[in-house]
């Protein structure tokens, strides 16, 4: 798995159904902020359709989208399954210390010495903060992989370009339980 | 006065240990822990702790905002890989 560069594609979410007769679309957002979608000009499809996003509007965790070109119910439905995709690229800047997920994904994982211990495979949070979970190297099984803190303690240096991070665990993160613990 | 209130919030005793043996050396090492079942005290902020979850120690770095909740409630044992799309994450 390889980090989405900024050419790669990302994928926002997936048309539902028709809302309406005016050709408004349900829309399942994958995003935390499905207003957000606006701002992202020209939405595609993963042939290379590109619409273009006229309204969207949230009500009740529902999310409803209107695209240019498309004013019937008809034409709507017809785009039901349809998942839509923007450049990574297009993507706002962030603030200090905020990454996109997609930067994230895919980055290889370094020790504080510089020797590859693995790469990161999804980022998580459950409630306690953000959490980076990593495959150590040789491991295929997702079972194998451990989840770090993503905190500036834990993962002091970021490169987006190299395509690494480097990470601090504190002990008891990664290694055997001692005889002491397992009691 | 209901009984739950008057029996006060249940934490392992083992855990209330660890904590303050934690606590007293001042390092930040992970609390490996399987209580899931225990209370989040106020004596636990500012601690890490790594929660079972069946199969693996889930960090869980213990804010004011966390206390009176379970530490199982930040250990899901089901993961759910989502989409990325254009979710955030912030390095704390």
């Amino acid at each position: 798995m390889v980090s989405a560069g900024k050419s790669a594609r990302i994928c926002l979410g997936v048309i539902a159904g028709a809302r309406g007769v005016r050709g408004e679309m349900r829309f399942r957002s994958y995003g935390d902020e499905p207003r957000d979608l606006s701002q992202y000009g020209a939405l595609e499809t993963q042939e290379g359709h590109q619409f273009a996003i006229e309204r969207v509007s949230v009500k009740g965790g529902q999310v409803s989208l209107s695209v240019h070109g498309v004013t019937s119910r008809e034409e709507a439905e017809a785009l039901k399954g349809t998942k839509l995709y923007m450049l990574r690229a297009a993507l706002p800047e962030t603030e200090r210390d905020e990454f996109y997920h997609a930067d994230l994904v895919g980055l290889v994982v370094k020790d504080k010495g510089g020797r590859q211990m693995g790469r990161v495979v999804a980022v998580q949070n459950f409630g306690a903060g953000d959490l980076l979970e990593v495959l150590p190297d040789g491991e295929g099984k997702v079972d194998a992989s451990f989840f770090a803190p993503f905190s500036l303690e834990v993962v002091p240096v970021i490169d987006l370009e190299g395509g690494w991070l480097t990470l601090d665990p504190p002990p008891g993160l990664i290694e055997e339980l001692t005889e002491e613990e397992q009691k | 006065m209901t009984r739950s209130v008057w029996k006060g919030p249940f934490v392992d005793g083992y855990l209330l240990k660890k904590a303050d043996k934690a606590r007293e050396s001042g390092r930040k090492d992970i609390i490996r822990i399987w209580s899931r079942r225990s209370t989040i005290l106020p004596q636990f902020v500012g601690l890490n702790f790594g929660v079972y979850n069946g199969r693996k120690f889930i960090p869980v770095l213990v804010s004011e905002n966390m206390i009176g909740h379970k530490f199982g409630e930040f250990s899901p044992t089901r993961t759910f890989h989502g989409h990325q799309a254009d979710k955030k994450a912030r390095r704390s």
